[in-house]
């Protein structure tokens, strides 16, 4: 039988270790069962023995109490005398000097009391308790007989009952003698009382327990009644022993140490009271249980040792068998099977076992390399043999060592032919020597070279072929072989060109493509920017080509083409590109001309060869063209594309102007349509982006202090260039669709406004600008009724229109129409800018507008102009003919508004009232704003007084106009005489009248007065002198003369 | 090497324990401790000290314990007391200690050495010293007994009622440096003063004896053979004083005992012994034994608990 190296190993194991062990072991048990033994018996034999003579000493110390007490001669006499039972005194003293006595021989340990019985029947008791009276009678009298009766003179009673049964001390082991009286007259002892010493029992046990015997053996004394003075149980004390064992201990009485028949050993000895004994058995088991105690240790370490052996064996199996069969299993494994892919053996430590291990995974990690390798080579081989290029291998000094099928395929050598020869073989000559100087440069260093090389086949015809070469380096870094890739590309270079042709020139013409013309245009616009002369771009539409192909069918159509293309060609001059977009359309790049007017010449040769008759076949064709220009200079960033459209449009131009001519491309009237373009573009982008906002510039009446509402106006806020008024978008619009979006958009914004204050309590009507263009667009007013009902929390009657005079007065019936449709929804109109344009009566009669707005123009000048002034109250008095609402624009100060109301105009708008400001300022203002205190004096004026505030005018306009003479801005003064100036021809008249006389005395001298400083001013002024100080005091009098008119103005009117 | 070496350290284990297996048991276990208090008292001459013993002894019997009752000798025994109370303490021989002292002075060490020990004390029958206690760290220590002045005072005082005719009068003391010997004597000289008939010749001591009573009283009388009235401080002394006086024929003189003993209690009532005072003997052991029980446990007792004196006298 074959074992393997765990087995083997755990039978060395038992053979080597527990074989000795077990026979070891069980020699020792047996000698040291032999041994034990002996020990056991002489141990019995020593312990009886010490414990007999330790009690024997303690009866001896009793005996000897005994002999001492018996023999006091004080007790002897105390006790001689009977006391009668009357004689309390002698009683007790007798009592008394007993006791005295006896209490010095008390300390003897274990003694529980000692008693002197007189055979008069007193009793004298020292002790354990001096309750003494409860005595047991006929005890006491079997007591006193037997100790008469008894041979010795001190009686040992033996273990029985306390006499005292008040003792605690139940059982007492009982020694007595009898006191006697030496009676002189009979020379005789006579007995007269009866000592006992009572003794402890457990005194003996403690005693025994000090050197104490194992619980496995008994020990026992007996006294002459067989009674157990000692035994382990002390509940036994007192009580008879089994009659077997006192018949055991009767059959071998004196024996020192026997075997009883029941196999215990029994060791016993007399002891000094008579009849007493102490016994030692040890029963059998006992005697043996130590031996049996090293036979289960010695079992038990058998075991132990199995264990260990076990565990060994395990270890060993684990730690050192497992590996070397797992290596010997994987070798095993690689035999059969060569190829099997194994996993590298675990980590095992650092022992030889590990190392082991390691040096197997060393072994598989090499095998795999070299299966990789072997591999590597395997494919290198293939690719080498079946590559499609052609591989020379060659040593350092470049003769030939291997080639594959492909070079002899490629050249038409055999292998055989060039083995050991050089390569040199196959060159053409094609290459000079400077090429292949550089190569071997290259092959040096880097040690590769690329490129394509002219070669000779072994039948003569030459071929290109690409070629890698790679110098092959040893360890240190010397060439050892060359290795030479080439495959033969010349069809491929064939096919190269025959599609660089294709791609670039159009295959009919031969002329260059789209492809090409965009590469040459880019690169001649690329020479403008380097050179500074200019390019012209031709686009060429042939005029009734399609007739041509529709009448003569497309051959001669191509043909047609092919001729043109080849004379433009040849008309121009060499360096000038004409290529075929496709179709009839072609192309001339006319680069580095020496001015824009150097392109004329060409282009009109152009048109002129392109305009002479064709022969094809029998037929004659003629076709015109249609020449579109462009120029690119050095200044102009202009991409090609862009260029080539310039041209598409020009040519478009010329098409459209008649054919057969040239148009060259404004660039200028192009830059203005593309900015408008562009802002369009920004603004429509503003409005998606939401950059538009409405502003509000509040409409008050002036007198009473009431806002009546607002004016919606336009701004934008542009992203980059802050808040834009409208002039900066609206003109970009004008007339475009955009302009109606962006006033739709208002009119939606407005009326949620509206809804907004509304919301907020806010009771504000609000006016839209309207332009004509989008009152004029069909549908107006359905679409003002939708937006109207998209927002029904804006009360009907707060959304006003303001339409500009002269919008209203282009289409006088269709607006008129439109007002009443919109007074229908509750929308008024008011008429904007009203007199600035041509209305009259008639019109405004015909126009149902609610309310005129005053030109700002107007009332911004009334305070100086005379005329405006007149025209406002022209105005105002139309309105209130008309029974039309006026209202002014641009009240800019508070003067102002105060003339305005004097005219009886009480409502009005401009900065001097408020600005216009976002939506959320509003409430604000509202809450701040108050009309200036001079407007509520400021009454409406009576007719007559009106020359009055016209007279104050012209004379601010006369003041103004010598302010500017004297500043160069006006070439003549106002009329210097007093008579002459309007405010002078007023003055004439009012003096006439009865009217506040003496204040148009005053007046009039302050106007004379005006007129003289006036004079001496412009003397001044023409002599070159300072006239600041005069101009002062020519203000400080007409600050006087207007003061008296304004007197005149508020004072009541004449008559 | 590790495993090797831990083989070897694991048999030589195995091995050593077999060795270590001893083939004998345990020791057996000890039987359920008895409270042990020991009950130390001055004679076992005097048949009060066995009646305080059989009040002990009820109190053993009722709570369950050991009781060890140790006695001197006589009377004057105190040294031999203090020997025997060390004894106790030395040896562990008991849990508490009830003592009737035979000194107010001379067991106060002992006293504090039980103390020190562990082992609680109660002082019964006569007071150990106050002053020297608290000077000792033992204030407190609890005591009972009877109100021995009391006593003698109502012993005395029962002894003279009515005499109205001059009378020499003579005190036999216990021992001197007893607590209880003086309070009786002055209890007994406070009740004869209190009777101007009557003069105190002269107070002895007979130290509790009934022999030296004898011998006392003899000297007495032959100094100052008119005397009418004896306070003994005990019934011992009373009787060896009452032996003296039918020895010489002197019945006329009225004597007085403490103690009550038994055998006095009869010679009241046939009229040779005037009064006596039951101290309640028995009570004393018994309470004493409880009190000792109960600082076991780790309860309080009073530090002073006085018992109820009771004249025992002839009907009238």
């Amino acid at each position: 039988m074959q074992l393997n190296l765990t087995q083997r190993f755990i039978a060395y194991l038992i053979v080597l270790g527990i074989l000795p062990l077990l026979v070891v072991g069980f020699w020792a048990t047996h000698l040291s069962n032999q041994a034990l033994e002996r020990e056991a018996r002489s141990s019995a034999i020593q312990q009886v023995h010490d414990k007999a003579t330790l009690l024997n000493g303690q009866m001896t110390q009793i005996e000897a109490l005994i002999a001492n007490i018996s023999g006091v001669e004080e007790i002897i006499k105390a006790v001689s005398v009977e006391p009668s039972d009357t004689d309390l005194f002698t009683q007790l003293a007798t009592q008394a000097r007993i006791g005295y006595v006896l209490n010095n021989y008390i300390n003897l340990d274990g003694l529980v009391s000692i008693d002197i019985f007189t055979l008069g029947g007193r009793h004298y008791h020292v002790g354990d308790t001096l309750v003494s009276n409860n005595l047991d009678a006929s005890a006491r009298e079997r007591l006193i007989d037997e100790t008469l009766a008894a041979p010795g003179r001190i009686h040992w009673a033996g273990i029985q009952a306390n006499l005292n049964r008040d003792s605690a001390h139940r059982q007492v082991v009982v020694v007595a003698q009898v006191i006697r009286r030496f009676d002189m007259e009979t020379s005789r002892e006579i007995p007269i009382a009866l000592l006992v010493i009572n003794y402890d029992p457990h005194r003996i046990r403690r005693e025994f327990s000090k050197a104490g015997v194992s619980d496995d053996r008994l020990l026992i004394v007996l006294d002459g009644r067989n009674r157990l003075v000692y035994h382990p149980d002390p509940a036994r004390l007192g009580s008879h022993a089994e009659p077997d064992l006192i018949a055991q201990l009767a059959e071998k009485r004196d024996a020192v140490a026997v075997e009883t028949a029941s196999g215990a050993l029994v060791s016993q000895v007399a002891l000094h009271a008579p009849e007493w004994r102490i016994a030692i058995l040890v029963p059998e088991e006992t005697l043996f249980s130590a031996a049996q105690a090293i036979g289960r240790t010695t079992t038990l370490a058998m075991l132990v040792s199995l264990m260990i052996v076990a565990v060994g064996a395990v270890s060993f199996a684990r730690r050192i068998v497992q590996p070397i069969r797992d290596v010997a299993g994987r070798f095993r494994q690689l035999r059969d099977q060569p190829d099997a892919v194994l996993l590298p053996l675990g980590p095992r430590g650092d022992d030889e076992i590990g190392n082991l291990s390691q040096g197997f995974n060393a072994f598989l990690d090499g095998l795999y390399a070299r299966r990789k390798s072997e591999a590597k080579l395997r494919l290198a081989a293939s690719v080498f043999s079946h590559a499609r290029e052609g591989i020379v291998i060659t040593d350092a000094d470049g003769h030939i060592i291997e080639v594959n099928e492909a070079f002899t395929r490629i050249t038409g050598y055999s292998r055989t032919e060039v083995l050991g020869r050089n390569p040199s073989i196959l060159s053409s000559g094609r290459q000079d020597r400077a090429f292949y100087d550089a190569m071997w440069r290259d092959l040096r260093c880097p040690g590769y070279w690329e490129g394509e090389v002219w070669n000779q086949s072994k039948a003569g015809h030459e071929y290109v072929q690409a070629l890698a070469i790679a110098a092959v380096r040893g360890n240190d870094q010397r060439t050892t072989h060359y290795v030479a890739l080439f495959s033969d590309i010349t069809r491929q270079k064939d096919n190269e060109r025959q599609l660089r042709q294709i791609a670039h020139f159009d295959s009919l013409t031969g002329l260059p493509n789209r492809v090409l013309l965009a590469d040459r245009l880019a690169q001649a616009v690329v020479r403008v920017r380097r050179s500074g002369r200019p390019l012209a771009l031709a686009y060429i539409d042939l005029d009734g080509f399609k007739a041509v192909n529709d009448v003569h069918g497309h051959d001669v159509g191509d043909q047609l083409l092919m001729a043109l293309a080849s004379r433009m060609t040849e008309c121009l001059r060499e360096g000038d590109t004409v290529a075929r977009l496709g179709g009839d359309e072609f192309v001339a790049v006319l680069a580095d001309l020496s001015n824009q007017s150097a392109a004329r010449d060409l282009i009109d040769r152009l048109l002129s060869v392109i305009a002479q008759p064709v022969k094809v076949d029998r037929v004659v064709v003629q076709v015109s063209g249609s020449i579109g220009v462009t120029y690119c200079e050095q200044k102009d960033d202009i991409d090609p594309d862009q260029l080539l459209r310039q041209a598409d449009q020009a040519m478009y131009q010329a098409k459209v102007a008649g054919k057969n001519r040239c148009h060259i491309f404004d660039t200028a009237r192009d830059a203005i349509l593309r900015g408008r373009h562009e802002h369009l573009e920004r603004i429509r982008e503003g409005m998606l982006k939401h950059e538009f906002v409405l502003h509000y510039q509040r409409k008050v009446n002036m007198r009473s202090g009431a806002v009546i509402g607002a004016e919606a106006l336009i701004r934008w806020q542009h992203p980059e260039q802050g808040l834009l008024a409208p002039i900066e978008f609206l003109p970009t619009i004008a007339q475009h669709p955009l302009e109606v979006e962006l006033g739709r958009w208002v009119i939606d914004t407005a009326l949620t406004q509206i809804e907004a204050w509304q919301a907020e309590g806010i009771d504000l009507k609000v006016s839209v600008n309207i332009n004509g263009y989008h009152l004029h667009r069909p549908g107006f007013v359905d679409e003002l009724q939708t937006m109207l009902a998209a927002h029904p929390n804006a009360p009907r009657g707060y959304l006003e229109l303001e339409v500009l005079e002269s919008s209203a007065l282009e289409d006088i019936a269709m607006v008129s129409a439109l007002i009443n449709a919109s007074a229908a929804l509750g929308v008024e109109f008011a008429l904007d800018d009203f007199g600035t344009g041509y209305s009259s009566l008639t019109y405004l009669k015909r126009l149902p507008a609610q309310v005129l707005k005053i030109d700002q123009s107007f009332v911004r000048d009334m305070l100086q102009d005379s005329d405006d002034l007149a025209i406002l109250e022209g105005v105002l008095g139309m309105a209130n003919a008309f029974r039309r609402r006026a209202i002014a624009e641009g009240v800019e100060t508070v003067a102002h508004g105060e003339t305005l109301l004097r005219l009886g105009c009480d409502l009005g708008q401009g900065y001097g009232i408020a600005r216009p400001m976002p939506a959320a300022d509003l409430p604000a203002w509202r809450e701040c704003w108050r009309p200036d205190p001079r407007w509520a004096h400021a009454n409406c004026l009576d007719r007559d007084l009106l020359p009055v505030l016209i007279a104050g005018v012209e004379h601010r306009g006369w003041i103004l106009a010598l302010g500017e003479h004297l500043d160069g801005k006006r070439d003549t003064p106002p009329p210097l005489d007093p008579h002459q100036c309007r405010f002078g021809n007023w003055l004439d008249k009012a003096k006439h009248q009865p009217f506040h006389a003496n204040t148009i005395a005053t007046i009039e001298a302050l106007h004379l007065q005006v007129h003289a400083r006036a004079t001496a001013l412009l003397e001044c002024h023409s002599q070159g002198h300072d006239t600041v100080a005069g101009l002062n005091d020519l203000h400080a009098l007409t600050n006087a003369l207007l003061s008296q008119l304004e007197y005149l103005l508020r004072a009541n009117p004449p008559n | 090497m590790q495993p090797i070496r831990c083989l070897a350290f694991l048999i030589l284990s195995v091995v050593l324990a077999g060795c270590g297996e001893r083939v004998g048991s345990e020791p057996p276990a000890p039987a359920v401790a008895k409270m042990r208090v020991a009950l130390v008292m001055k004679t076992l001459t005097n048949p009060f000290f066995i009646e305080m013993e059989r009040g002990a002894r009820k109190a053993e019997n009722e709570l369950g314990i050991e009781l060890i009752v140790k006695t001197a000798a006589q009377e004057t025994s105190f040294e031999q007391q203090v020997v025997i109370v060390e004894e106790l303490i030395h040896n562990k021989r008991v849990d508490a200690l009830v003592i009737a002292p035979a000194s107010a002075y001379h067991l106060i060490p002992t006293v504090r050495k039980a103390r020190d020990a562990g082992i609680p004390v109660v002082n019964i029958d006569a007071r150990l010293d106050a002053t020297q206690l608290e000077a000792a760290g033992l204030a407190g220590l609890p005591f009972i007994s009877v109100d021995n002045e009391k006593g003698a005072y109502l012993a005395v005082k029962a002894l003279t009622e009515g005499v109205v005719t001059l009378t020499n009068a003579v005190i036999l003391e216990g021992v001197r440096t007893a607590e209880n010997a003086h309070a009786r004597k002055r209890g007994a000289v406070r009740a004869f003063a209190e009777n101007p008939a009557i003069s105190v010749l002269a107070s002895e001591t007979a130290n509790w004896k009934i022999d030296e009573a004898y011998e006392v009283t003899e000297q007495m009388f032959k100094r100052h053979p008119d005397i009418g009235f004896l306070f003994a401080a005990n019934d011992m002394m009373a009787l060896g004083a009452l032996r003296f006086l039918s020895d010489n024929g002197q019945s006329s003189v009225k004597v007085a005992g403490f103690d009550a003993l038994p055998e006095l209690r009869t010679m009241v009532e046939q009229g040779k012994l005037a009064v006596t005072v039951d101290q309640r003997a028995a009570e004393q052991g018994y309470q004493g034994v409880l009190y000792a029980v109960r600082l076991l446990k780790g309860e309080k007792v009073p530090s002073e608990t006085l018992l109820d004196v009771e004249l025992v006298r002839a009907p009238k």
